[in-house]
């Protein structure tokens, strides 16, 4: 191999890293810059939840619009809540008539370790105007108790 | 030569006064094919109710409130359910009178038709 121009190499190898970012850019829209290396979507930032605590329950509020609720799955062991699914695929829509994509696509799967220990026979899910709502009891030993003070 | 020139995104020059902080720019894809041009929005925590397309000077407006499916003691948070704004000019190739949208899922499905001259000719080759 022999290098006629210096400078020609440190163009193609711009344009190379120039593609990777914008190739890896595309892929997921939450996190433009954090995922710029990462070859395909990082699941766990997908999709943003909420968390919210009272006396008896734990509900666990997760945006994620566009999905059909029977390929959302929604998993319960030892306090970590596992949320999965697909958003519609790409075979959908097909680069040549596509004007512009901004919405994000694909299969994900988030992970959450609650704050409390809840009893998973009791866990529903709600899927509503694309967002998923999860209710979960907590188990008795966490649910504070009040304790009577006697007078001597 | 799109028939949704551009997506607007100064919205401060649009908002007619209203602060354009409380809004946010739903994320969309634009599709095309050889009928017409399908936009489609996350807008999740919308409702039909609270939702609106309109078009007026060729300009499409969409917008929507969004309502949190629970409110309470708040212990984690990652995101906060804001109203939606989003205009997009469209071109003379967009049929106005018969835009049609749907809502499913938080998100909004916008068709627009083209007009009869927009649309790709098939032209038969004869042989003498």
């Amino acid at each position: 191999m022999t290098y006629n121009n210096p400078f020609l190499e440190l163009d193609i190898l711009s344009n190379e890293i120039n593609r990777m970012f914008n190739s890896a850019c595309k892929v997921n829209n939450h996190n433009r810059m954090a995922n710029a290396f990462a070859s395909r979507p990082v699941a766990s930032s997908y999709p943003k939840i909420n968390i919210y605590n009272n006396e008896e329950k734990l509900y666990v509020e997760a945006v994620a619009p566009g999905i059909d609720p029977e390929k959302i799955e929604v998993t319960l062991t030892d306090n970590v809540l596992s949320i999965s699914g697909e958003t519609e695929s790409n075979h959908q829509q097909n680069a040549d008539n596509s004007l512009r994509t901004e919405r994000s696509k694909g299969k994900f799967v988030r992970t959450i370790k609650l704050p409390a220990d809840v009893d998973a026979q009791k866990a529903e899910a709600q899927y509503k105007n694309g967002i998923l709502l999860i209710g979960l009891s907590k188990a008795e030993k966490t649910k504070p108790m009040s304790i009577a003070v006697k007078i001597s | 030569m799109f028939g949704i020139t551009k997506t607007i995104a100064d919205q401060n020059a649009l908002t007619d006064g209203k602060a354009a902080a409380r809004y946010v720019a739903p994320p969309v894809d634009i599709l095309e094919d050889k009928d017409a041009f399908t936009i489609k929005a996350d807008m999740p925590g919308v409702n039909q109710e609270s939702m609106s397309v309109d078009v007026k000077d060729g300009i499409l407006t969409i917008e929507g409130k969004a309502q949190s499916a629970f409110s309470g003691d708040r212990v984690y948070t990652e995101f906060e359910l804001v109203n939606y704004q989003r205009r997009f000019e469209l071109s003379d190739k967009v049929d106005t009178e018969h835009i049609t949208a749907a809502l499913k899922h938080g998100v909004l499905n916008i068709t627009l038709p083209k007009i009869e001259e927009a649309k790709p000719k098939h032209i038969e080759i004869k042989y003498n």
